[in-house]
């Protein structure tokens, strides 16, 4: 059963969406670096999770700390993509602690009349002792907060950590580490929506229409074998891979050139673009190696006379045309005009949202069709003997 | 020598400001996209999209977004301290120990309800520390806004910041050394929760510098009939004869306002000309009358418009002159300034049509003769507004316009040195510390 075309067709139609879905991935990756979309959510995140109404916005302000700020090239225009907890932790109680060294200097106003002649008095019982450890200077710009729930929250980690700075770090460092967690939850779901953006800009910019594909492929045993022959070695490949690299893009792109026997192209257009930076470069070139694999394997997608929908402008001309046989792939492929239109949009619009499901999940369903039909196909005489 | 002083001047940055910040455009159906505007306006690449788009549109929207794109690219600064170290950079080549006033604004209340990124508290917490990191060099002011907090509480808040400072040297200097008012934002500066405060202000000497022209920011919530009431309460509702008719006056206009509809609720919060009812100087009379020793400066000397006459300024301006019964606003500042010795103006952001002769010449008639002692121009203080004027001019452009200028060399030194010393006496002990 595993060896009908039908299976393999349907294995062909999945090579495809893995091998374009990676090129998905690689715009993606340009327009979160470009975008710093990474960076951004980091600093709403801290922004939400520091928010207090009836106080500063401490997010605002851990995120404009001299130790935080400066961690991006561009320090205040791009923020940070990345803030460690011990980072985070360290900047959080200076912020707290900064709060103390702006109230507790009291002074008394000379009234007026005596301005020009005195300076205001210096309140001396009021001074904080002169070299205040950190912990005091915590406590103290905890007192000079109104009472709100973060202020509790603040204090309640700080009763139980005994008023030791190490101990208190940690807590917060747990806490941030946590509350990363839910951010990173918020940044997959974001970023999925983008991927179902992008899968449709690549399913139209590369003209795949998925039913056409499934229909050329069951109809073309040569495409059908060779693309066949190839989701084999990919999932080989794949199989190897241990499971954090599957998540990683580039890793998945390095080794679908690698399969194909292609490296990276250097003599791109891409790569004469003086483009602001290697990260986008790299990425931009990596997605250009990917479309010579596909092109490579004569997958039928892109913008050409002879098919949908440029192909229907001749339509006009063809109308006294006999019908054709569609059973057969020329056939096919002449019937097609405008009147396969909404087949062609569905079509598009399917590959859009597989594009959009991302390149593990393609390669995963791959590597489990692959494998089930190899568990159903006769052992060759050689694979016996060889075993025996 | 007395200090080199620019006494108005703004460091706060786009985040201070709320989303839909773009309504003070007043673009009519147009607000609708002002929070959209921010967020493309807050970007370089946003800039540049809006700005061809601008040039598409037709030339009194160009020039409006023009302006505004100037602006937003001071205001798009990361932080406030990097905008005041361009403002310092540049006052600096014009006297090396400049001072410069810092006007911290209050946006948090500006729209209903409140959505700003960096709140009031926020800011503030940047700029202590610009005071810490340039004590010589600047000076802020607190922003005030009763729907902030208000009475008693808006006092012992205000005293909490100006009582608390930091070492220097072994001496104690404050963080802030006057109130800023920004009543177009939805208040009037006679209301009474502002009271106590201005009567703590006018016990230790903190001068008062409050925003005073038509249009600029504004209030842009959909409720504006909820800020103007029909009978707003007033300081002292039995007080002066002056006090008394001043109050008459502006319970009439606020009642023309409402009954030609231009104070109404509204979802796009086109507010402009109602918010020209808290801007108005008669609304000071109140409050100088109950605190004479009090020491007000109404900024920018009503605007540029009201040096032109009903024909030049235009058909709006006129059409407001006539519904609140009275001429130009300079004219009515004037007057005021001749009644009330603790009273100021000044040149900030007016200071940028002082290339045109008709307004430089209404500007020397209001200084009046140098040898004179009582001379209004010795309460006429030197401000360039920045970065607000990057809207119409550079700042080092403003600088020179005033300096170089032949004409008003006589009053050179008392608009930036003299006249702030007087009226920033509370910061003549900090001279040279």
């Amino acid at each position: 059963m595993f060896d009908l075309p039908i299976f393999q067709t349907l294995l062909a139609l999945i090579l495809v969406f893995a091998l374009l879905s990676l090129v998905v991935s690689s715009l993606m990756e340009i327009w979160n670096y470009y975008r710093k979309s990474r960076g951004k959510l980091l600093r709403e995140a801290i922004r939400l999770l520091l928010r207090d109404p009836l106080n500063k916005q401490y997010g605002e302000l851990v995120n404009d700390h001299f130790l935080i700020r400066n961690l991006s090239r561009n320090p205040g225009k791009n923020p940070p993509p990345y803030i460690s907890s011990n980072l985070f932790a360290e900047a959080l109680i200076d912020v707290i602690a900064q709060q103390a060294r702006h109230t507790t200097v009291r002074l008394q106003l000379p009234k007026a009349g005596d301005h020009e002649r005195e300076l205001p008095v210096h309140l001396e019982d009021k001074m904080p002792p002169p070299d205040p450890k950190v912990m005091e200077r915590f406590q103290a710009g905890l007192d000079s907060m109104q009472p709100s729930p973060l202020r509790d929250a603040f204090f309640s980690m700080l009763d139980k950590s005994g008023k030791d700075s190490g101990a208190l770090k940690s807590r917060i460092e747990a806490w941030y580490n946590d509350y990363m967690e839910s951010v990173s939850g918020w940044y997959k779901s974001r970023q999925m929506r983008k991927s179902m953006f992008f899968g449709f800009a690549v399913a139209i910019l590369l003209n795949v229409d998925s039913i056409y594909l499934f229909r050329v492929f069951s109809m073309d045993a040569t495409l059908r074998g060779a693309l066949v022959a190839t989701a084999e070695k990919m999932a080989d490949a794949y199989q190897v891979l241990a499971d954090s690299t599957r998540m990683e893009t580039d890793k998945l792109q390095e080794m679908v050139l690698q399969v194909q026997g292609d490296a990276i192209k250097t003599d791109s257009l891409f790569s004469r673009l003086h483009l602001q930076d290697s990260v986008a470069q790299r990425a931009l070139l990596r997605s250009d190696s990917l479309l010579g694999v596909v092109y490579g394997l004569n997958i039928p997608i892109g913008w050409i006379e002879d098919r949908a929908p440029l192909s229907w402008r001749w339509d006009s001309a063809q109308t006294k045309r006999p019908a054709a046989n569609t059973n057969t792939l020329l056939g096919y492929m002449e019937a097609r005009n405008a009147r396969f239109s909404i087949w062609y949009i569905l079509g598009v619009c399917i590959s859009g949202f597989a594009l959009g499901l991302g390149a593990p999940f393609w390669f995963d369903l791959l590597v489990k069709l692959v494998n089930l039909r190899m568990a159903g196909k006769k052992p060759s005489v050689e694979t016996i003997s060889s075993k025996n | 020598m007395l200090p080199f002083t620019n006494v108005h001047m703004h460091i706060f940055n786009t985040d201070c400001a709320p989303q839909r910040f773009f309504r003070v455009l007043s673009l009519g159906w147009g607000n609708a996209f002002a929070s959209l505007l921010k967020s493309a306006l807050d970007s370089k690449s946003g800039r540049a999209v809006v700005d061809r788009l601008a040039r598409m549109s037709n030339p009194d929207t160009q020039r409006k977004l023009a302006r505004y794109l100037a602006f937003m690219q001071v205001g798009g600064q990361s932080s406030q301290l990097e905008i005041f170290e361009q403002a310092l950079a540049v006052g600096r080549q014009f006297d090396p120990s400049v001072r410069m006033v810092g006007l911290t604004l209050n946006m948090d209340y500006m729209d209903s309800p409140s959505d700003v990124r960096k709140s009031y508290e926020t800011q503030l917490e940047e700029v202590r520390n610009i005071r810490r990191y340039y004590p010589r060099n600047f000076f802020p002011f607190l922003g005030i806004d009763p729907y902030h907090k208000t009475g008693i509480e808006l006092k012992e808040w205000a005293q909490q910041n100006f009582e608390s400072g930091f070492l220097r040297k072994g001496v104690a200097l404050p963080y802030f050394f006057g109130i800023k008012l920004y009543p177009a934002h939805g208040f009037f500066p006679f209301d009474r929760g502002l009271e106590e405060l201005y009567a703590y202000a006018e016990e230790y000497n903190l001068p008062v510098i409050s925003h005073c022209t038509r249009s600029g920011s504004m209030y842009i919530g959909n409720d504006i009939q909820n800020r103007i009431s029909r009978f707003p309460t007033f300081l002292n509702p039995v007080g002066t004869l002056p006090e008394a008719k001043a109050s008459q006056r502006i319970l009439d206009r606020i009642h023309r306002f409402y009954d030609a509809e231009l104070v109404k609720n509204n979802p796009l919060g086109n507010n402009s000309q109602a918010c020209d009812l808290f801007s108005h100087p008669e609304n000071y009379i109140p409050v100088l009358e109950k605190f004479p020793n009090l020491k007000v400066c109404l900024a920018h000397m009503g605007g540029l418009t009201e040096f032109l006459d009903d024909q030049c300024a235009g058909k709006e301006v006129a059409r407001l002159r006539k519904l609140e019964e009275n001429g130009k606003w300079l004219d009515i500042i004037r007057q005021m300034m001749q009644t009330y010795p603790n009273l100021y103006t000044d040149i900030s952001y007016t200071l940028s049509g002082f290339d045109s002769e008709p307004i430089l010449k209404t500007f020397i008639d209001f200084l009046g003769n140098p040898a004179d002692p009582h001379a209004l121009g010795k309460r006429v203080l030197f401000g360039t507004d920045f970065f607000m004027t990057e809207q119409e001019k550079q700042e080092s452009d403003l600088y020179s316009l005033l300096l170089r200028n032949e004409k008003l060399k006589p009053w050179i030194t008392e608009l930036t040195r003299n006249n702030p010393a007087r009226f920033l006496s509370n910061l003549t002990p900090y001279i040279g510390m």
